[in-house]
């Protein structure tokens, strides 16, 4: 089967790939793009661990054909920091020790910051609402909450 | 000395009391942590594990003939490929002592004739997975109540299963 051919822009670069028609947007990610923050849990859209946003919008990469990407913006972990500067979530999930063995994490800091980039001052329940579509076996969720809240409340005073 | 004497209470800690961040932290939030399925290396080939589609069937063959003439396909591995282990089955965790007496009991398993309930025909050395040994007054339940062969020596009893069930041991 021939590759598709690909044009899209990853965490603001432009991109070019090949790719296989039904090799997912993860596996493009992560094995021909060397971008491993996305992680594959299940493969199966029930763990998010490899949410990605797709212009602007929380998704699955492993439900998304890498085909389908073209003429798309692609945003991922990778782009959350600026340089050394990491976003006020990555800081706070820190400082509440809301991440323990990290596999879930960046799965949960893409979908807390497209909570954030469309509702600045959501309560514990939208919070909760908006992560559920991603699974942590470590922190018990509590810690994830709190810091994600925390961040909020203060990237609205800053 | 009580545990809260006077000289513990003066005493300063680095870490013990502090709340320290983790040291990995900026990895793990940043995607930058290398985990193990994240690691790539030259020339390197991936392999995939390929289960029953059924629980608890028993695997006759595997035709891999097929697999092998795929494109980019490197190799099949099966149990075909492996030592056989089937005697060793699920007694590592065994002191030396319960060994010996797994070994004995193996032995004379074999050697019992089948009875309602409590045996069933021929386990053989190759068809018993799992073998518990319990002291006097303790019982093994067999996961799922699957087919269970008992010995009592009067101190002990063994249990052994032709299943690699999760055994529970209680009274």
């Amino acid at each position: 089967m021939s590759r598709v051919h690909v044009s899209t822009t990853v965490n603001g670069d432009a991109v070019e790939y090949l790719c296989e028609a039904g090799e997912t947007l993860l596996d493009v990610l992560r094995d021909r793009l060397g971008l491993t923050g996305a992680k594959e849990g299940c493969g199966t859209g029930d763990c998010g661990a490899c949410s990605v946003t797709i212009d602007g919008r929380l998704t699955c990469s492993c439900l998304v054909l890498g085909a389908e990407a073209d003429g798309h913006e692609i945003g991922t972990i990778e782009g959350m920091a600026t340089g050394d500067k990491l976003h006020p979530l990555q800081k706070k999930f820190i400082e509440h020790a809301a991440l323990q063995c990290g596999i879930c994490t960046p799965g949960f800091l893409v979908a807390a910051k497209s909570l954030l980039d469309h509702n600045p001052k959501p309560t514990e329940t939208e919070v909760r609402f908006a992560l559920a579509g991603n699974l942590c076996r470590c922190t018990g969720y509590d810690k994830i909450v709190r810091a994600v809240m925390d961040t909020a409340a203060e990237m609205r005073r800053a | 000395m009580p545990l809260d004497h006077a000289e513990s209470q003066t005493r300063k800690y680095n870490v013990v009391g502090t709340r320290p961040n983790r040291p990995d932290g900026v990895d793990k939030v940043t995607g930058r942590a290398r985990f193990g399925a994240d690691a790539v290396a030259p020339g390197m080939l991936v392999g995939r594990v390929l289960r029953s589609p059924h629980a608890h069937a028993k695997i006759k063959s595997i035709d891999a003939s097929k697999a092998l003439k795929l494109a980019g396909v490197k190799a099949v591995v099966t149990a075909a490929d492996l030592p056989d282990k089937t005697e060793i089955k699920a007694h590592c965790h065994l002191t030396r002592r319960q060994a010996a007496l797994y070994a004995q009991a193996v032995e004379e398993l074999e050697r019992l004739p089948t009875r309602k309930g409590q045996c069933s025909p021929d386990p053989g050395p190759d068809n018993i997975y799992l073998v518990i040994i319990v002291g006097a007054g303790q019982r093994a339940t067999l996961f799922g109540g699957r087919k269970c062969f008992s010995l009592t020596n009067g101190r002990r009893t063994v249990y052994a299963s032709s299943t690699n069930g999760v055994p529970q041991i209680g009274k």
